[in-house]
């Protein structure tokens, strides 16, 4: 009796040594590693000829904001819809509000917590290509990360239109008042 | 001469050898009694804190609510800063505040001419091919240009 009362604990502890899990040791390949079953000693394949992505192909200004000289593309390749604004608004509220704020001007509660360098306002970047800010997205800037896991290559573009209607609206001239606003504002002081 | 090393009662309790009828307890521990030991203070632990509690509670009830101090919402209370103690509160107000600055106009500054307009305005604009200023300019984007 005293033997199986030792013996339950040990099997628990057996239990938990990882060696002993049968998922820790698998039969397969990982990138850039040696590989015994091929002649040539790779284990990544080089796909077969006449392979074509399942996919439709990015084309290369697109994938990388970048034109044909290398230089970050003045306008977006994807045209600003309204359904592409609307998508980059709920993306950047997500994704980028966090630190650069809803206005996009660096006000956030994350950025009273950034002491080595807050997050700029975007409004300073409005001569900026857009290309430009698609690679900032894409690559980061500073200290700003990569968001190209959380953003896909659309929602990126989305969310530079709307970096550009956020600058339009905190940066926008008379003209571009409705009538009755124009009205209001003319009469309202400072 | 005696054995420095041999203790003279010990020594001469052996000399009688086990007849005295006088034996040592057996030196075993009942783990039962431990558990139930153990057990036991945990039950008496449990009852003390639910009275204490009660008590507690009873001794609440009995007092007045507690006042609000009058200097409560003072950015400064006698030589300590509050504003440090207020962040939560500070965060929902600034975004409250920021969130209405996008969806309204407003003078950004009036000598330049630049105002602030709702963002729903803004995006409408920016959709009909309206860029910011100072923001370059380039051929338009060839239609359906989709990722």
């Amino acid at each position: 009796m005293k033997t199986a009362r030792l013996a339950a604990p040990l099997l628990l502890l057996l239990a938990a040594c990882p060696r002993l899990d049968p998922m820790w040791d698998q039969p397969k390949v990982k990138a850039y590693k040696a590989s015994k079953y091929y002649p040539d000693g790779l284990a990544m394949r080089t796909p077969p000829p006449g392979t074509v992505p399942h996919r439709a192909p990015i084309e290369p200004a697109v994938a990388t904001g970048r034109g044909p000289d290398g230089r970050p593309l003045a306008v977006s390749p994807v045209a600003a819809t309204a359904e592409q604004l609307a998508r980059g608004r709920a993306r950047f509220d997500v994704i980028c509000a966090t630190c650069h704020g809803v206005l996009g001007d660096g006000e956030s509660q994350v950025a009273l917590n950034m002491s080595l360098r807050k997050p700029p306002s975007l409004h300073q970047f409005r001569d900026l290509a857009d290309g430009y800010i698609y690679q900032v997205i894409s690559e980061g800037f500073g200290l700003m990360p990569s968001y190209a896991a959380e953003l896909s290559v659309q929602d990126r573009w989305a969310v530079v239109a709307y970096v550009r209607a956020l600058q339009l609206s905190q940066h926008a001239a008379m003209e571009q008042v409705p009538p009755e606003a124009r009205e209001r504002l003319e009469k309202e002081g400072r | 001469m005696n054995d420095p090393h041999i203790d003279p009662t010990h020594a001469h309790a052996h000399e009688g050898g086990h007849g005295h009828g006088v034996r040592s307890e057996e030196d075993r521990i009942s783990s039962g009694k431990v558990v139930a030991v153990g057990v036991g203070a945990l039950v008496v632990f449990f009852f003390a804190s639910l009275a204490a509690v009660s008590y507690l509670r009873l001794r609440q009830s009995e007092q007045p609510p507690p006042t609000i101090p009058a200097e409560l919402g003072q950015s400064k209370i006698g030589m300590v800063e509050q504003q440090i103690f207020d962040v939560a509160v500070r965060g929902t107000r600034d975004r409250a505040r920021r969130l209405e600055k996008l969806g309204s106009y407003g003078w950004v500054d009036r000598d330049g001419g630049v105002v602030h307009i709702p963002i729903d305005r803004a995006m409408d604009l920016v959709a009909k091919g309206v860029r910011p200023a100072q923001a370059p300019k380039g051929e338009a984007p060839p239609p359906g240009g989709q990722p």
